[in-house]
Order: structure tokens, then sequence, then C-alpha cells
């Protein structure tokens, strides 16, 4: 129809120059037909016949016999599917005109161009993914509307079959998520020919809640031992497990008030998550999140002290501490690396400094050299294991 | 007339020179500061020799920037055997060309051949030449300046004689100086040509009286005037050569001035403050000159050589650098501080080099020889010609090997596998940064297509981010501070804006910033370089911008070097040829009938040097011994401290060692036992900055010390305080070892289950676009809270944001903000105020600053040390009301390490401490703690981060203490989610399909209650880098 448009402006002249005649012309052609045009007459050179489709026009020169003209499409032009209009001219005057439609030719064979996407939804009914052909012609020509397309899935264990029709150059359905997470493949069939396969991936959709558990070796508060925080299998609402990474904090209130943390992502659904003992009697309370979506029970975790006693000796001079016999609760040393520390302040009460140092082998010292503390009378404020022991020593 | 003779010590000086350096330069030349930059640009000029504009660098700079004879030169020989055959034929050529130039400077000076020959030899081993060539690799500047010795003696010819022959020969010669390096005939002009346009007339002025004496101002007058018109015209015409012959240079100047902010060079240093200057920048070049400086003075302050000897004073004046004030004074401000001054002292000591050649001939065979054998014998004549002999072989080897001992360069590193990593799966589509591989980054660019934003020719950068900042590359920002690291974190946080996409990383220092600021690693290649990726980065686009210039400056530019050298080559070569092969004697110079004879060494002269050479030993002899008290490590209390810290600061472990206590038997194993557990950023990452040591008490036996240390790490500066106390043992003091932590984990062997992730990339092998199904799915996120807040006067944004998928997601956030009339004020990402990576619905606190380019207006001062983290607010014209945020997730498998708990929380009087407890099987080598701090709502405010000193091992513990902020000088803006875009989809809409039923309780219920200042509720999250993954 453009190509009209533009046409009309031009010099035509349709009185009879010269006298010829058209040859009986097909105007219905399918793609990958040669197409040839003949004119017959008192035609004389030079003369060509202008051709032109969606993709671009070509001038086309005719081969003589007798008096008939014939001109030979090219491939390109006769391969394409749609409106080919062709013009006769000479010396830039246009003699005749008309068009031909080129059908897609899909008994030659059918290619199939096909996406799917996204690649993964989310379970339920609310998410989908958009499956979209376009079958086209060996010649890469979209086949006419309401061609048939078949559309296969396999969803699970099921395996479902419905047919579309080309419309607008395309086939497409939306493939709606099914309660089970997995994965769904789907591929098309158009006059026997297929496409690759396909597949979308339904994901668990969001938790929800779960019960949580501990798993320690001792109810001791030794510092040393590690206690284990799990989750039953996390499910999303269609009993599928979450997928593997998904992130749990595990959020731990203590006997202060304070909020204790630690992390784990699930492996089959069950999450895992470490914490080390604390060092002295605690009650913690425990409760996991996946947070916005899901939530545990909240349990609690009792800790004995494990260092209930130990004993403090200080030397002649007073300039060393010594805390000895930590014994933990059978009477075994403490595990190394208990922490301990003093603070160290004058008669007038002023911190002077506070020192740390932890545990070995049930034992642990303090010296307050001569060079730093002159002699006199300080008190000594010892943290060990929640336990605080003041003293008061006269250095000498 | 005297039939000519080869002189047989040029012939030496030559034979020695081509074999000494000739051989020598495979060894050096790669290592220099400047040979491979020189590459680079040849490199350009082999491949668009007449495009001047290179892609490569800066995001596109051009290569009129320099000079071009010496570049195109290696690239016409790179034709033949490549771009490093090219580079080393030139520096041979530089040799040939330098020690002729010298000899024939010499032979204009004293009109001597014997002398001259002298000159030449000495030439061969000036350690000022050895210097320039084989530690700085300075080729146009040699080839610039040999070429311009040559040119003297013509110049001399043309105002003595005024033969026309001899004006064509100089001119042709300057023009070749001009073509290869630009500095040298400006300031040659002043300090070689004016005096020696003062020599000339002088020599004319001798004409007209009996001797030199008789010279007065008025007969010199005469004179001037006389030659005043040969004058002119050489010198109009020399103008005419510099201005025409690199036109476009000069264009180029105009069109885009120098930007830059100084660059701090050594050789403005107070050499008698920064050793290590003085040393490269005084003492070496001088050399064994330094010696005979009074002779060189005396002679060059004589009637004939007045003008020289004045030039010679300010050459070496202006080359002390920032010693004295006075260079500043005599070159302005902006000269001294965009000068090197190091070529002052190489001219100086060029100048010098006749002179010097003068005493060595009256040394070895001349007058003084006879005057010191008469005076105190010949043993000591021999014995001072031993020791000079002595000193010029040591200062030759030893500035042979300054490079040896302290090199200034990384280990030669192999390019190919980077090369490689470039072209294959059009890694070349997008830009790359080089990181620790110091000049060598300019022979990688040499050999790859692929670009980069860094560059190693300031002077021709672009980016206002590297313009405004005083460093070299940003591949070597360490070195630079505060400006260093700024810069490059500008680049490592909105990386899109520059398409940079890969980092090749050959110094661990900057692996954590990479990490901190979402970066992550791909591969380790054969060569040992760590490649980082950034995700979410847009390749190139296809066509880039460029300045272009017009065609005749393009046509210029290819032909006028070369041209220069044809023509002076037509012009000189049958001379040349004559003094080669005396096939035909050669005219006289004129200069040689003003020879001074050699009878009488001036006895006064003698005294004053010796006076000046003990002097100089005397000094020499007092700075070493200072040198060495302040580095005997045990002499004091300070100096074992010191000592310790500089001995951890390079990781010498066993030095570090020997400064501990001896009775408190800590042996050697133990200790490096000790010292390899701990890791961190300060131990791993760090450079000590600066260090003080107060003294807390001390007594003739013991001491303790407090020891304030700055560390610079690529994240922040790191301030800390040691105690240590000391002790003296057997008159040495030591350092008495600190306790260690004794902590046991519970189990010598353990399991640890996780996910691990892998993503094929594409799964069918193609050249072409990736496959629509081997594209993954954009992960999904969702923006919980968004704010825009006013902080202490500057704006940020902060906000919490969940990665919804089922898959790991890189998440980069990019902020913008607007004012009410909706336009835009300013834009950056999120740095390390967030974590980068998030498993499946783990949540990130963020917050966005919003950085301005450091410096941009001239009268903000720079800072005089070093600070990372120092952070220029961008400066808002107006006030911002909205913001918009753009969150892109990617799908990740790295980095995605959770193992980390928090226990042991205590509030303290300070704030608070707890302990991270590592859970996992990978070492936390740089934990990050993020503080949410949130209002009596639970609606949060502000968002701060803490980076802990030292790292995590497995199943240990790490302390940390922290001070929450005071936030009562904090408004909240603007709070909104209207406009929040995750992967350009709006976040309302995933907010309703993804998460319609969101609890919002959980979040709060998780916040730690928290008695602070203008905030009632505190949010911590842990993030941490793995410095090595297993």
């Amino acid at each position: 129809m453009l190509w009209f448009g533009c046409r009309e402006a031009d010099t035509e002249n349709p009185s009879a120059l010269i006298s010829y005649e058209q040859m009986p012309l097909k105007s219905e052609f399918f793609a990958g037909d040669s197409i040839l045009i003949h004119f017959k007459g008192n035609i004389t050179d030079p003369v060509h016949l202008v051709v032109s489709n969606a993709w671009g026009s070509t001038v086309l020169t005719p081969t003589w016999k007798d008096n008939e003209l014939t001109f030979r499409f090219p491939k390109a032009f006769g391969q394409r599917a749609g409106n080919c209009h062709w013009a006769l001219v000479k010396n830039g005057i246009i003699y005749d005109k008309g068009e031909i439609f080129i059908r897609p030719n899909p008994k030659k064979g059918t290619a199939m161009e096909s996406y799917l996407g996204p690649q993964s939804i989310i379970a339920g009914k609310a998410d989908f993914s958009m499956f979209v052909t376009s079958p086209t012609d060996i010649y890469d020509n979209p086949l006419s509307d309401s061609t048939e397309i078949k559309y296969y899935y396999q969803r699970m264990d099921s395996a479902e079959q419905e047919s579309v029709h080309l419309k607008n150059l395309i086939g497409w359905k939306n493939i709606h998520s099914t309660e089970k997470s997995g994965r769904i493949l789907v591929t098309a069939t158009c006059n026997h020919s297929n496409s690759k396969e396909l597949s979308t991936l339904v994901n668990p959709a969001n938790p929800v809640d779960f019960q949580i558990a501990y798993k320690r070796i001792h109810p001791y508060a030794d510092g040393n031992q590690i206690i284990t925080f799990s989750t039953d299998a996390i499910l999303d609402e269609f009993g599928n497990i979450q997928s593997d990474g998904t992130l749990v904090s595990f959020s731990i209130t203590d006997t202060k008030g304070r909020v204790l943390q630690t992390i784990g992502t699930t492996i089959n659904g069950v999450a895992e998550a470490l914490l080390l003992h604390p060092t002295e009697a605690e009650t913690w309370k425990v409760t996991a999140y996946i947070t916005g979506a899901a939530k545990s029970n909240t349990i609690t975790v009792d800790f004995e002290a494990a260092l209930k006693d130990f004993t403090l000796s200080l030397s002649e001079n007073g300039r060393t501490l010594n805390i000895e016999e930590m014994q933990s609760f059978m009477g075994q040393w403490i595990p190394d690396g208990m922490p301990i520390s003093i603070s160290i302040h004058d008669e007038k009460g002023t911190l002077l400094d506070s020192k740390r140092t932890t545990s070995r082998l049930g034992k642990a010292q303090f010296t307050m050299s001569k060079d730093f503390y002159p002699n006199g009378s300080y008190t000594l404020t010892l943290e060990l294991a929640g336990m605080n022991k003041k003293m008061n020593v006269n250095l000498k | 007339m005297p039939v000519q003779r080869t002189n047989i010590l040029l012939i030496l000086a030559l034979f020695i020179g081509v074999a000494f350096h000739g051989s020598s330069i495979f060894f050096t030349l790669e290592t220099t500061y400047d040979a491979l930059i020189h590459l680079f640009f040849a490199d350009h000029y082999a491949q668009t020799w007449f495009e001047p504009w290179d892609y490569r660098w800066y995001t596109g700079f051009t290569v009129q920037a320099y000079p071009p004879l010496v570049h195109q030169s290696i690239a016409i020989l790179s034709y033949i055997g490549g771009l490093k055959f090219g580079m080393f034929a030139i520096a041979l050529l530089g040799v040939l060309l330098f020690i002729t130039g010298a000899y024939r400077f010499g032979l204009l000076i004293t009109g001597n051949r014997r002398v001259a020959g002298y000159t030449a030899l000495l030439a061969v081993f000036s350690s000022t030449f050895i210097e320039t060539l084989h530690i700085f690799g300075q080729l146009p500047s040699i080839i610039g300046l040999s070429v311009l010795l040559h040119a003297l003696p013509e110049i001399y010819l043309w105002i003595k004689t005024g033969k026309y022959r001899y004006l064509a020969t100089s001119l042709s010669l300057i023009a070749v100086t001009v073509t290869s390096h630009h500095v040298t005939p400006i300031f040659g002009m002043v300090f070689f040509i004016f005096p020696l346009i003062g020599m000339v007339l002088m020599d004319a002025a001798k004409d007209q009286v009996s001797t030199t004496k008789a010279i007065t101002f008025r007969v010199f007058l005469v004179q001037f005037k006389k030659g005043i018109w040969r004058i002119m015209g050489f010198g109009l015409s020399s103008l005419v050569l510099i201005v025409v012959c690199i036109l476009p240079y000069w264009i180029n100047s105009k069109e885009n001035p120098i930007t830059q902010v100084p660059i701090p060079h050594g050789s403005r240093d107070d050499f008698l403050e920064v050793a290590s200057s003085g040393l490269v920048f005084f003492l070496v070049p001088w050399g064994i000159l330094l010696f005979v400086l009074p002779y060189i003075l005396y002679r060059y302050f004589s009637k004939r050589y007045l003008f020289f000897g004045l030039s010679f004073a300010a050459l070496t004046l202006l080359g002390t650098g920032g010693t004295t004030p006075i260079p500043r004074i005599v070159l302005g401000e902006t000269a001294f501080n965009i000068l090197t001054l190091d070529r002052f002292t190489l001219w100086a000591t060029i100048m010098a080099l006749p002179i010097f050649g003068e005493f060595a001939y009256r040394l070895v065979e001349g007058d003084l020889k006879s005057y010191l054998q008469n005076r105190l014998g010949p043993v000591y004549h021999r014995i001072l010609g031993g020791g000079i002999a002595t000193g010029i072989l040591l200062m030759v080897i030893f500035t042979m090997s300054l490079n040896y001992f302290r090199p200034s360069q990384p280990q030669k590193i192999k390019m190919l596998p980077i090369v490689n990593f470039l072209n294959q799966d059009q890694h070349d589509q997008w830009r790359y940064l080089p990181l620790g591989f110091g000049d060598q980054m300019a022979w990688l660019s040499a050999q790859t297509n692929a670009m980069t934003v860094d560059g190693n020719y300031h002077s021709a950068r672009r980016l206002p981010e590297l313009t405004t900042r005083a460093i070299e590359r940003l591949e070597n920002s360490k070195f630079r501070g505060v400006e260093g690291i700024g810069s490059l974190q500008q680049f490592l946080t909105v990386p899109e804006k520059y398409n940079l996409k890969y980092i090749f990383s050959n110094d661990k220092f900057y692996d954590p910033i990479l990490y901190f600021c979402g970066w992550q690693r791909l591969q380790q290649l054969e060569n040992g370089i760590m490649v980082w990726e950034k995700l979410n980065v847009p390749p190139l686009p296809a066509i880039l911008p460029k300045e272009d210039v017009p065609t005749y400056l393009k046509i210029m530019w290819g032909t006028l070097p070369f041209l220069t050298v044809l023509l002076a080559f037509l012009i000189n070569i049958q001379w040349v040829g004559y003094r080669m092969l005396k096939s035909k004697p050669l005219p006289q110079g004129e200069f040689l009938n003003y020879a001074v004879s050699y009878n009488g060494f001036s006895r006064p002269l003698v005294t004053v040097n010796h006076i000046w050479a003990i002097l100089l030993i005397g000094t020499l002899g007092y700075g070493g011994y200072h040198f060495y008290l302040d580095n005997a490590t045990q002499i004091t209390p300070k100096n074992v401290v010191m000592a310790y810290y500089d001995a951890l600061d390079f990781k010498e472990f066993e030095r570090a060692h020997s400064y501990l206590n001896p009775e408190d038997d800590v042996s050697l194993s133990q200790y490096m036992l000790e010292v390899s557990v701990t890791d961190g950023i300060l131990s791993s990452y760090a450079k000590l900055d600066s260090i003080g040591v107060e003294l807390l008490g001390e007594n003739p036996t013991s001491a303790r010390a407090k020891v304030y240390t700055q560390w610079i790490t690529p994240l922040e500066k790191v301030k800390k305080t040691f105690y240590h106390t000391l002790l003296k043992n057997g008159g040495k003091w030591y350092i008495v070892p600190s306790a260690f932590d004794n902590d046991l984990p519970p189990d010598q062997l353990f399991s640890s289950n996780g996910t691990a992730f892998y993503n094929q990339g594409r799964r069918r092998i193609t050249t072409q676009q990736t496959h629509h199904e081997d594209v993954l799915k954009q992960p999904v996120l969702e923006v919980l809270q968004a704010k825009l807040v006013k902080y202490q006067g500057s704006y940020s944004i902060v906000g919490e944001l969940q990665n919804v998928d089922n898959i790991p997601a890189d998440v980069v956030i990019k902020a913008t903000l607007y004012n009410d009339e909706d336009n835009e004020l300013a834009n950056f990402n999120a740095k390390y105020h967030m974590k980068h990576k998030l498993m499946p619905k783990e949540t990130t606190p963020f917050r966005i600053d919003f950085e301005g380019i450091a410096w941009s207006s001239t009268q903000d001062t720079l800072p005089p040390t070093f600070d990372p983290d120092e952070f220029t607010p961008v400066a808002l014209a107006e006030q911002p009301t909205q913001f918009n945020l753009q969150c892109a997730g990617n799908v990740v498998v790295t980095d995605l390490y959770k193992h980390i708990g928090l226990q042991d929380l205590e509030f303290t009087e300070s704030g608070m401490s707890g302990v991270l407890f590592n859970s996992g099987i990978q070492e936390v080598t740089v934990p990050q703690l993020l503080f949410s701090y949130y209002s009596k709502d639970k609606e949060l405010l502000w968002v701060d981060h803490y980076f802990l000193e030292e790292g995590v091992r497995i199943q240990r513990k790490q302390m940390f203490n922290y001070s929450p902020l005071k936030l009562t000088d904090l408004d909240v803006i603007h709070s909104s989610l209207d406009l929040c875009f995750v992967n350009g989809l709006p976040n309302a809409a995933i907010t309703e399909k993804v998460f319609p039923n969101r609890f919002p309780s959980h979040a709060q219920e998780q916040l730690q209650p928290y008695p602070g200042d203008a905030f009632e509720f505190l949010k911590i999250d842990i993030n941490g880098y793995i410095g090595n993954p297993r």
C-alpha cells in the first residue's frame, strides 16, 4: 500500500504509446515458487520491472524471446511471504502495475522458534511462565494466522496437551505454576515439526512457621562446648521443602536481655546453627526467623555454671595473684581459655588498669610489677565466669 | 694543518660504553620507571600512526601530549623485531649519541681533543647518565639532550663565523631535539645555549684584545652588537622550530590544559629530611663530581666560561629541590609543583662533564700530576688517582644495583595469561584495572586492545576523579594514601560509570576493599594474578567518544618528526662521514683556537679542594654515624619498640623475635606459630603509617611503653594503642612478650554441611551472544524500608532490603537524589554499608552516602597525611527532598559464608562489647559488623559499620568493642518506597506478588533494645571477608 502511496505522484502515463498484452498471471503463490511475468507485444528496450515487497525493492531486466518479454523474480522475492508489488517501467513511465500475494509454504517443512520465561516461578496459583512459539516455514515466514500449534506440558507426573492457534505471527500460552515444586517441561509441535525442550522451575512458595530444637553435649556453661540449634524441615503452605540455602536466623535472648544471634542455611529444609556455651549460668530463649515469612516456636535452654569455685592466692609481696583450682563440673580443670579479668583501683578508687587473661590448665596469673605499681594498697576486682571477687592488697 | 687522527680515547669510550650499557640495558630497562610508558606510546604509533587518539588509557587520551620522535622510532623498529627490540635499539642509539655528544661538548668547551676524550670516557661512567638510563629509563630525555649536545658546536660556529651552513646544521639538530623531548630545548635554550652565546662573544672579544684579562665590558658589548643579528637569527628560527615541529602538542596543551593537581615527586623533597630522595636525586647523580665541585666552580667562573658558571650554579641550586626555599622562589609555586627538579641536576652534572674531563686530564697526565708529584710525592698522586677511580667505579656499581636491592617495581609479571583472559569470552568488551602492577601496567596495555580506566601518563588524564587527586596511578594508590585509596574507592563503588568489570590484582592489600565494595573473585590466572569481577556492569558502547583534531595536525604529527631526522641526516651526513672515516679533513672548529694551555695548576685551588673533600668525607661520615645510631635497634627502649614494629610491618618475624626478652623463653618456632595464626586486616592488609612511643615509666633496667600506631588499611585508617613492658638485659633493651590467648576449640576434627552453588555460564560453547535459555533470571529483591536522612550535615539514604528469591543474589543499589522540582542532584552506589551477597530470604541494611570528587574546588586544601576513609561529601546545590533507588540482583555463587555467630554481648560504659564466634570451616579474615539504629517505634534511622581489626579463626572467638553513635543530629527527610525499583520493576509490584503476607513483626522482634542517644534499638548484622577460601 505504501508503495502505491509513494508512486501515485509519479508521472504515470498509461496512454498506450506502446501496445502490449499481459500474459495470464496468477495472483497467488506459495513461498519458494518460481515467479515469472510475461508480456507480449510491441515493446522495445529499455524496459524494466520494478518489484517491491516488505523487505525492499529491485529492478528486473527481461529476457526476450520473439515478441515476448519474461521477467523472473529473484529467489529472495519469491521466498518472502506477503504482498509483492510490481510495475512495468520504461523511461520513467509506469505502463502497468499489479500485485501478487505470496503465502507461507509449510509444505516444505516447519521450523519452530520458542521461548519460555521466566525460568523460575513460585509454587501456587498465582505465578506463571509464558510460552511463546512462532512456527515458520523453511524460508522463515511465520505461518498463517489460526494455524494450529500443539503444546505439551509435563508437570511432575502428569502430561498434558493443548492446542493454540497462531495469531499475529505468534502462538502463546501462560503456563501456571503448580502447587508442588519441581520442574515443568514444555514443548510445542506444528505440522509435525517440534520445538526444543524448554523448562521452568517451580520454586517452593514462602515458608510457613516451623519448629526448632537444640542438641548439646552437656548442660554446663564451660564456654567451650558447642550447642547446635536446628529446625525441622521447613515447608511452604503446599508442603514443599524450602530451597537449599534459605537463611534462618536464630535470635537468642539471654537473662540480661541481650540479643545474641547465629545463622543457619537450610539443606533439605533443615537449618542448623551453632554457638558456644556461655561461660556462666544462663537461660537462653531461642526463636528462629525467616524474616517476614516464618517464625519458629520459642525454646528455652538452661545452662548450669560449670565453674563453681576457685582458689585465689597472693604471693608474699602481694605482686602476683594466682588463680588456681578452676574446676569444672566433674572436678576436671576448666577447659583452657576461660576469660578472666581484673581491674586495679588505687586507694582513692581510681581505675588504674584492667587486665585480661585466659586460663590454662585450670590456672591463671596476674603480676603487678614494681615498676608500675609502687608499694601501697590497692583494690583488685576479679571477674570470672560471672563471679566477682573483690580484695584489697598491700603491695610490698 | 695536522693530519686528523682518530681520538683513541673516544673510540675507547664508545667501545666500553656500548659494551657496558648495551649489555646491561637488557636487565635494567624493563624495570625502570618510564621505559615501558614509551613502549606503550610506541605501540600506539605502530598500530595507528596518524590517529592520535588512544582509547586504552584514561577512558581515552591523546598521544599528542608527548613529543613523538622516540615513540615513532621504536614503532618503526618494532615492525622489524617487535616493540622491545625497538626500545633496546633506541636505547643503544641513545648511548652512542650521548657519548659522542659529550665528546663534542667537551671539545667545544675546552678546545682540546685529549680533554674531550677524557670527557667522553667519564660520560660513560657518569652516575647521572646511568641513573637516567638504567633507573629512570627516560629515553626521550636522553636522546633530546644528546642531540642538543651535538648541536652546541654548530651553534657556536654559526655565531662565530656566520656561515649559513652552520646555521643549517644547528637548526636541523635543534629540530630533532624538539621532536624527541619538549622540555629539553626550552630549558636547553636557557641553560646551555645562552651561556654558549656568552662564550662565543667572549671568544670574539678576545680576538680583539691580547689576553682574556683585557676583555672589558665595553669590548664585550661591541661584540654583542656585532653578533646580535646572528644570535637573533638563530634564536628566532629555533623558536619557530620549537613551535612548528610539535605544533599539535602546543595546540593540545592549550585546548586541554593540564588540570592535574601536583603529584608529589621526590625531587621536590627536602633532601636532608627525606634521605632516600636526597640519595636518588642528589647524591647518586652528582656522585664523584661532588668532590671536585670547587674545581668545577673555579673553572666555570673564569672569564671565558662565566656564563656557563652562572648557568651551572643555577642548575645546581634548582636541583636541590625543597632543601632550600630558593628553587620554589625562583621557579614560582606553579612551575615548582609541575616540574620534576631532577632534570636540573641532570643538566648540571652533564654540564660539569667537560670540566671533570679536564680535571682528569690534568690529574692523569697534565700539570696537576706534576704539581702533586713534586709537592706531595708520586705515591700520594697514585693514591689520589686510585681513590678517584675507585670512587667512580663504586658509584657505577652502587647506581646499577639500586634497583636490585630496593626494587622500585614488583616482580616481573607474565602478561600472557592476562592477555589471553582479556581476549577470551569477550572480556575486552569491558574496561579492566590492574592493581599492584607498577609501571608494568604499560606493558600490559601495549599487548592488548582492551581498555583500562587507569594509565601511566598523568599529564594526559581527563577524568576529574583522577586529575583532582595527587596520585600517580590507581594501580599503586596505596602509596598515596587518602587521595589514592579514596580515588580507587570511587572507581570500585561506581564501576558502571566506567564500564569497569575486571580487576587484575597483584597485591592482596587491595582485596578487602574489593570485597566490601561488592566485587568477587573470579579465578586465579597461571601467573598468580587474581581476577576480580563486578556483576551488573554494562559492556562498553560500540562507539566511544573521542576528541578529534584536524587532519593537517594528524599529518604534521605523523610526518614532521621523521622529516626532521631525515633533514638532519642529509645536512650532517657529509661531515659525519668525514669525521668518522677521515676521508677528507674536516674544517677545524673555531673553538679549538681558544684552548687553554695547562701549565701551572692553581696552588690555592689544590688546598681549597682538599679542604672541601675532607669536609665532605667528614659530613658523610657523620651522617653515616647518625644513621647507625638511629638504626641501632636496642640502644634505648624507644629504639627497640620502633624496630619491633618495623620488623612486624615488613613481616620479618625472625628479626621481631630477636627483640623479645630471651629470658622469657619464647622459642622462634613458638613465636612464629603464634604470629602465623593471627590473621586480619591489621596483620595481613595493613601498612604501618606512623608510630609514636610514649614511655610511661622508665628506670635503668625496665620501662613500660605506650605505643600509638596508625595503620593504613585498604578500608580505613586504624589507630591502635599497644602497651609493652621493656627490660634491659646485658646492655640491650628487650620487649617482654605479651601473654597469648589460651583458648582451645572443643573439636579436633569436625564436619560442616552447606549448600554450594555453581553457575554454568554459557552451557553451549559459542562465540555468539549467550543463548536465551542460558541467561539466568535475575534474583528478585524487595526493598523493605528506604529513607532519606540528613546526619551531621550530609545526606544519606538508609534502608533495608531482602533477597526474596530462592537463589543467592549479588546486590547493587544505586540511589539518586532529587529536589522538589524533580531535578537530579547527585547519585551514588552503596559502598560497604551493606552485605552485597545475600542468601535466599536474607536481609541487609544499607546506607548510601553521596560522595563528591575530592578537592574539586581548588580552594580546598589537601590534607597533609594519609586517611583512606576520608570522605568528601558531594556539594549539593539544593536541598534534596526525594530519592530514587535502583536495585539490581544478579545470581552469585561465591562469598556466601554465613557461619559467624554473635554472643557474650555486654553493655559497657563506653558502649558494648561482644564476641564473634566462627562455627564454620572458613577463616574469616576481616569481620564486619553493620549496626542499624532504630527509633522508639522501631523505625530505621541510621546504619553504621565497624571493621574488626583481627580475623576470627575456625571454631574460635574474637572480641569486639563498639561505641554507638549519638543520633541527636539526625533528621529523616523523606521516607518512601514509591520510587524504589528492583531489576527495573517497581518494588510495590514485587511486594504484592512475592510477599503479600509479610510479617513486619519478625524484623522488629529481633532488635536489641539499647538506651542510646536519640535511638532505642539496635540491630547487628555480620559480614566477613575470607582472605583465603578453601
